[in-house]
């Protein structure tokens, strides 16, 4: 830890610290060089170690595999460098399941930040021992199997199902709910799901910010409105961007729940890729598939932190 | 259901229950055994056999799919042995076979192998050990028809997939696929269809005259389109709880496995099976021993263990699955057993087909199974 | 926009949160019922719940996934504040680096991260069991983790870390305490995820496992093989109520004490403008 205290108490790089070593000035100064680098760069050790051995090394495992053709009874793979299972995904069938993947992650992430917004506000503004307890109490019901829940949502929506029942009861509704294995079941499941991933990040980010400012803002005469939109939301970007990505991202590659409450009438990306992996044992095309997805998806978070930045720099 | 089975002697049971359950299954299997005992008294003293039978038994399967006494049951007549039960939980016996592949010294037998695993696990080097079937007399309580579909182990449990409807919701009754079709539209958003390729596609192959299992692209093609044509009616394509819709009324129509519907039956009379005309196709799964295994001889003893009708009665009270012994229906639950749509009819059997594995074509069935569920 | 926000907002809050348990509410109940086909209530029962309760599966199974959790996420954590701490100072293209790996960690789909680690540890002749599977999980909860701090610290400017270490604080110190309070409700929740996330995994779980492991979801899923019976609601629902009650208790004991002092800390680095 000794060496950390370069990069903590100076920004600026290149400003080395005084010698204190008996040894020669040639090997001194590669060394500093050395006790430099460690300095500024030790602290990414841990993270980038972690993701080349347990990360990096499988993918790139996987990559070379998406090059070879497979034998599908023993699974061994023919290195045969062919580019066919990249340009089998250029097929309508895979390019519209990926526009419908991305098209329910973006409405996913839309909906989950309308929704958890307000939450994240609310919980920011109680009294701290009571943040803690409100977070635990959203975050509790998903210590339940996600099977389970997942089903119960789709139980609680069904034709015949307790939310038809109660609608009735309450004269707000005649005939059958017709919610059931549609579209706006999967938003409900997704949104339901994701929520906590959303609410986080957002929490996190709002909880630094002072209520005064709110109060000043108004006092100089700007109208409640302005004031969110001026003020509040420009100085939880950080948070927004970071439920964006955390509940977009992962959304991109989400089929379990489109298939258990859309009633597994829409192919998702994530079903090609998990059928190629545990159905056919094609390896091969089912990692060309998670390269495409994973290079276009990481592409456009990197796209999108590029804006974080400039909101950060309000901060 | 009561279908969660401890791994060994758990310290949930009390000592008073574990003796109880295994006390009544020793008393079964004891009888029973002394029964085969007579009959293959010219092999090698029993004794031996019971002494070169010790160690750990990996068997991965689903978990529970076992009847509820029987682990006990067995650790009981072998003290020395204990079987663990790994859990299985993907959804096809494919994804079975590609953990086998990948590490198969961890495994000692298989449960709910299918058919469609065989090429896989067969593979040189091959992971399927030969079995010793002088060690299984009770293989002869299971018909021939199993055993010859099924080679590389026990059969233990099959499932044929025909369709039902609600007698009390609609006045026709249909009983071919043919029919099934033709009625799509006038009951569009009632119908469920099962999220299994390998019955689905298979049903409409058959539904067209052609081989449940064909690997000719154009068939399959076919079969394709003929799916396509009913999708616009299909209220949803369900791989769990699939006789739900049907049994609360919200559903008129749906393919399904045959115990499925006659569970459903139990509540909903009005509920009516049908095996259709053309043809339907069925999964067949059994029990397999792992080539690596070291304890080869305890397996067959425990797959021999499971074949007695007392036990195998167990299996299938325990999972509600539909069963291939007849011995054991005497003895099975009046209610799955009393059921004439998991009887051993002749000529329904004689219109099931197995489902197996489709070789190289399993890419191009895949393919026609993303576009209808894509449409 | 404001103004109307204030008023409904607790209510708001609170119609979110209700709903959120609506489903666990059916499951409970469902963990109760008589009929196994779940179609409509049959009548109440216990017997899938005590059996729940007494089977030392499941007991075994629940402790399993609590432990690779609780490992799980303090290893993510160990991993995640570092390397957020280390983007901040570092240039823009560095930072690139880290976020790229990040991301890439959160996009790939589990079931390929899962099946090319084990491809990886198989060909290596690595043991699969508990710590592969911490380590599968620690995989992507790391990246999670990460988001978070980063969220956090994005936040906070690094002049109170500054002025204390011109002031002669060591860097250890400084961390201890400036920076680590400033990051607590980031940690916290990143902790809550990445346990989260372990707790109720699957595929990872079940790759990395091989014959020794068996966590509580690995069950459920297996078990429910046709259809969703009681039995799983039971298990599911028997899940939630203990952590539930573990973490009531948890918070009425140890709770008051931890976050008072917190609050002084975490007061004085507020952002004023």
């Amino acid at each position: 830890m000794e060496r950390v205290s370069g990069s903590l108490t100076r920004p600026h790089p290149g400003a080395p610290p005084p010698s204190r070593t008996p040894l020669g000035p040639r090997r001194q100064s590669r060394l500093k060089r050395v006790g430099r680098f460690g300095a500024r760069h030790g602290l990414s050790v841990p993270a980038f170690g972690w993701t080349a051995l347990f990360f990096i090394a499988p993918l790139v495992i996987l990559v070379v595999y998406s090059f070879g053709q497979i034998n599908f009874f023993t699974l061994q793979l023919h290195w045969g460098w062919t580019t066919e299972n990249y340009s089998q995904i250029g097929q309508s069938l895979y390019r519209d399941a990926i526009a419908r993947s991305l098209g329910l992650s973006f409405a996913a992430t839309g909906s989950c930040l309308v929704v958890g917004y307000p939450l994240a506000y609310w919980i920011s503004r109680q009294p701290p021992r009571r943040q803690r307890l409100w977070l635990l109490v959203l975050i509790i019901p998903f210590w339940s199997s996600f099977l389970v829940r997942t089903y119960a949502i789709g139980s609680l929506l069904a034709n015949g199902g307790p939310l038809e029942s109660a609608l009735h009861t309450t004269g707000l509704l005649s005939g059958p709910l017709n919610v059931q294995y549609s579209s706006l079941a999967v938003g409900i499941g997704i949104v339901y799901s994701y929520l906590p991933l959303m609410v986080l990040p957002l929490y996190v980010a709002l909880e630094r910010l002072d209520p005064l400012l709110d109060q000043s803002a108004s006092d100089l005469g700007a109208r409640p409105w302005r004031v969110f939109w001026r003020v509040r939301l420009p100085l939880s970007a950080p948070g927004i961007i970071a439920g964006c990505i955390l509940v977009g991202i992962p959304a991109s590659g989400e089929y379990v729940i489109p298939t258990i409450l859309g009633g597994g009438k829409t192919l998702m990306y994530g079903n090609l890729v998990s059928t190629q992996f545990l159905e056919v044992g094609n390896f091969p095309f089912g990692s060309a598939l998670a390269v495409t997805l994973m290079a276009g998806v990481t592409v456009f978070a990197l796209v999108a932190r590029r804006f974080s930045r400039s909101a950060e720099e309000i901060t | 259901m009561d279908r969660i089975q401890d791994l060994g002697p758990a310290p949930g049971l009390t000592r008073r229950q574990l003796v109880a359950r295994g006390g009544y299954a020793a008393l079964a299997a004891g009888g029973l055994a002394g029964l085969v005992g007579c009959g293959s008294s010219a092999k090698a003293p029993a004794s031996a056999q019971v002494e070169s039978i010790a160690g750990t038994l990996n068997y991965f399967t689903y978990p529970g799919w076992i009847g509820k006494h029987e682990y006990a049951g067995f650790e009981k007549l072998h003290p020395q042995v204990k079987i663990k039960e790994i859990a299985y939980n993907g959804s096809s016996t494919r994804g079975l076979a590609v953990l086998v592949r990948e590490n198969p010294s961890a495994y000692d037998f298989l449960g709910a192998v299918g058919l469609a695993a065989v090429p896989t696990l067969t593979a040189a080097p091959s992971l399927v050990a030969k079995l010793d079937w002088a060690k299984i007399p009770n293989i002869a309580n299971i018909p021939q028809r199993f055993r010859t579909e099924f080679p590389i182990g026990v059969p233990t449990d099959y499932g044929k997939v025909g369709f039902a409807y609600r007698k009390d919701l609609m006045p026709e009754r249909p009983t071919s696929w043919a029919e099934l079709w033709a009625l799509a539209p006038r009951y569009s958003g009632k119908i469920i269809f099962l999220d299994a390729m390998e019955d689905t596609m298979g049903n409409a192959l058959k539904m067209l005259g052609y081989s449940g299992n064909s690997t000719v692209p154009s068939q399959i093609t076919a079969a394709k389109n003929k799916l396509l044509e009913i999708k616009p009616h299909l209220q949803a394509i369900l791989s769990m709880d699939v006789a739900k819709p049907i049994t609360k009324g919200t559903a008129v129509m749906t393919m399904d496995y045959d115990f499925d519907i006659a569970a459903a039956q139990a509540q909903e009379p009005n509920i009516v099976w049908v095996a259709p005309k053309e043809g339907l196709m069925a999964y067949l799964e059994g029990q397999v021993a792992v080539a690596t295994s070291k304890h080869l001889a305890a397996i067959e003893s425990f797959m021999n263990f499971n074949l007695e009708p007392q036990n195998y009665a167990d299996f299938v009270d325990t999972t509600g699955t539909a069963y291939l012994m007849p011995a054991a229906s005497p003895l099975i639950k009046k209610s799955i057993s009393d059921n004439p749509v998991l009887a051993f009819t002749p000529d329904v059997l004689a219109r099931v087909e197995f489902e197996k594995s489709l070789g190289a074509a399993t890419g191009l069935w895949t393919t026609a199974w993303s576009e209808f569920q894509a449409a | 926009m404001r103004a109307l926000r204030r008023v409904p907002l607790p209510a708001y809050a609170l119609l979110v949160i209700v709903i959120l348990y609506l489903p666990l509410v059916l499951v409970v109940i469902n963990a109760f019922n008589k009929d196994v086909l779940l179609t409509h209530w049959g009548g109440f029962t216990s017997r899938w719940v005590s059996q729940a309760w007494n089977s030392g599966r499941v007991r075994h199974d629940f402790l399993t996934s609590g432990i690779i959790a609780v490992a799980s996420a303090a290893i993510s954590l160990a991993i995640a504040i570092p390397a957020g701490l280390w983007g901040r100072r570092v240039s823009p293209r560095a930072r690139r680096v880290l976020d790229a790996t990040t991301y890439m960690r959160i996009v790939l789909p589990e079931i390929v991260a899962a099946l090319g680690l084990l491809i990886f540890f198989r060909r290596l002749n690595l043991p699969l069991g508990t710590a592969a599977v911490i380590i599968g999980h620690v995989v992507f909860n790391s990246a999670y983790v990460t988001v978070i701090i980063q969220a956090r610290l994005a936040t906070l400017t690094t002049v109170l870390e500054d002025a204390a270490a011109d002031l002669g604080a060591r860097p250890w110190r400084v961390f201890q305490r400036v920076t680590f309070p400033f990051l607590l409700p980031a940690v916290l929740v990143g902790g809550m995820v990445a346990f989260t996330f372990s707790f109720d995994d699957v595929i990872t779980s079940s790759f990395l496992g091989g014959n020794s492991v068996e966590t509580l979801p690995m069950l459920i899923f297996g078990l429910a093989r046709f259809r969703v019976d009681p039995e799983v609601n039971a298990i599911g629902a028997g899940l939630m109520v203990i952590t539930l009650t573990a973490l009531a208790l948890t918070l009425v004991v140890a709770g008051g004490r931890v976050s008072g002092s917190l609050l002084l800390r975490t007061r004085d680095g507020r952002a004023s403008g």
